[in-house]
């Protein structure tokens, strides 16, 4: 079926459909219903012979995005001064790891936030502009101190100062009270993404759970009364937010199916069930983007043909990113076929993915899914850490 | 012992790193230092470090590109490419490159370690 997969055992390793069909099989047990196993199994067989539609998974969060991205700029813009849009603002300033002499090497993970500057070149303006940095968007405004692990004694990796930490938890008590607002109005996304993964502590959890209670909509509360039997003990969590009944179903479902690729056929959105949209808008592509220092996640099929992403990109920046993407890790898989021509051995190189530094963000591509990574305020051993935990197989679809 | 070649060794020394190699432009290898316990080789580090000058000159053309058609800014200069493997990763700046294990790999100290190889490189 064109379809080729790893499986990766204590000491084996398999490859191929029978991966391929074992790994499905499994993830179809775990669906409960003949019906609902008999519309995977449909939708699969219409994969074959019909291409899918280039579409945006997440149009509408990612506008809500950027709204709330624009509107933390204007207010602290000085009143007289453009507003623009896009990464193009932020990415001036180039924060730097410390190089600490006789230790080698050394790294800051958290330096001081940078005030970026910079001129816009197509709107040609003259004054340079100030911005907030991406992370003080709602939807990545949870601090995760996710210090990753150090990589061994000599490169020690140095967490962020006390004071830094309170004036950064006073900005995100700030930007609670923003997503409460944002509640009330009835952004209801704003709910799943202020939701951190990993508590960091316990009052920032109470104001979490504050801002779910307070909004009283959140989109992943438990339906009781609703037929159907959550995996794992009933409930499902993703994003911090506890799912039950019928979501709980869906969820691993659509993370096991559509991640890391989400395909989404036709016009406006595609998927036309509620819930397994919302449910696949909280898949990888949600959880990257609402990480600390990402500025955006996507993903991009391996025929070419579609992509989907949320963060601070516009459709037409995503997409090039989707294609450059997707051409480099075709690269990068060739590459590593002719090195295995040279030895073996290097199969312990069979690329997962790869990362591209550039001056003030990076590119993290794994398997099919890409994020960008503001240097300095990202950590992409932490992103890379997680998407290898999410993204358990590669899945290659040949076009 | 060159200022390079001490810079070389002790590189290797830190826990995690199962190679480490300079390359010129061109691509071909110059000096490389392996733990031996890896199953590394000269051939493939050679190979690798084509593979690193291809790649970021690829990643090069490709920031530029992206900065002009978007004009957004901060692409480049390209710092360094990372291939990330099943068990080990490769990165590499203008003429260094490291091949580490995944296992509690930092890629920012990685990155760094590499600036500090270049040096005044």
């Amino acid at each position: 079926m064109g379809r080729a997969s790893v499986a990766s055992v204590p000491g084996l390793r398999f490859f191929g459909f029978p991966v391929w069909l074992v790994s499905h099989l499994a993830c179809m047990a775990s669906l409960p219903g003949l019906e609902r196993n008999l519309r995977v199994v449909m939708d699969w067989m219409l994969d074959i012979p019909f291409r899918k539609h280039i579409a945006v998974l997440a149009p509408e969060r990612t506008e809500r995005l950027r709204r709330a991205w624009m509107e933390s700029i204007e207010s602290k813009r000085p009143p007289g001064e453009s507003s623009g849009l896009s990464l193009r603002h932020q990415l001036h300033a180039r924060p730097r790891p410390d190089v600490v002499p006789g230790a080698l090497v050394g790294v800051q993970q958290h330096p001081p936030k940078s005030q970026a500057e910079g001129q816009p070149r197509h709107q040609g303006g003259d004054k340079a502009q100030q911005s907030a940095a991406p992370t003080e968007v709602p939807a990545v405004a949870v601090d995760h101190p996710q210090t990753p692990g150090a990589h061994a004694q000599g490169l020690a990796a140095v967490g962020p100062e006390p004071a830094e930490k309170q004036e950064r938890h006073g900005q995100q008590v700030g930007l609670v009270e923003q997503v409460q607002e944002r509640l009330l109005a009835g952004d209801r996304f704003a709910v799943v993404e202020c939701q951190g993964d990993q508590g960091s502590n316990e009052q920032q959890g109470q104001e979490q759970k504050a801002v779910v209670d307070n909004g009283g909509q959140a989109p992943h509360q438990a339906r009781s009364g609703k037929g159907g039997r959550g995996v794992g003990g009933g409930g499902h969590k993703a994003s911090g937010v506890e799912l039950r009944g019928n979501r709980a179903m869906i969820l691993p479902f659509v993370s096991a199916f559509t991640s890391p690729f989400v395909s989404v056929r036709g016009r406006g959105g595609g998927i036309r069930d509620p819930e397994i949209r919302e449910c696949a808008l909280m898949s990888i592509v949600s959880d990257l983007a609402a990480r600390q220092g990402v500025l955006a996640a996507g993903e991009f099929s391996q025929r070419g043909d579609g992509f989907s992403y949320a963060g601070l990109l516009e459709e037409e920046q995503a997409r090039m990113a989707a294609v450059m993407c997707r051409a480099n890790t075709l690269v990068v898989s060739m590459q590593a076929s002719m090195l295995g021509a040279f030895d073996r051995r290097s199969e312990r190189l069979a690329p997962r993915g790869w990362i591209v530094r550039g001056g003030c963000f990076s590119v993290c591509v794994m398997a099919n899914v890409f994020c960008f990574v503001e240097n300095g305020t990202g950590c992409l051993s932490d992103i890379v850490g997680f998407m290898r935990r999410r993204i358990p197989e590669l899945r290659q679809e040949r076009s | 012992m060159s200022e390079a070649e001490s810079r070389l060794d002790r590189a290797l020394a830190l826990p995690g790193v199962v190679a480490v190699f300079r390359y010129n432009d061109l691509g071909e290898l110059e000096d490389q230092r392996i733990d031996h316990d890896s199953g590394l080789t000269t051939s493939m580090l050679d190979m690798v470090s084509h593979m690193c000058v291809a790649n970021r000159s690829i990643a090069s053309m490709q920031a530029r590109g992206w900065e002009q058609m978007t004009g957004a800014q901060g692409f480049y200069p390209v710092e360094g490419f990372a291939l990330i493997g099943f068990d080990w990763s490769v990165l590499c700046s203008r003429h260094y490159g490291v091949v580490t294990v995944n296992e509690g790999a930092d890629y920012e100290a990685g990155f760094a370690l590499l600036e500090e190889l270049a040096g005044d490189d």
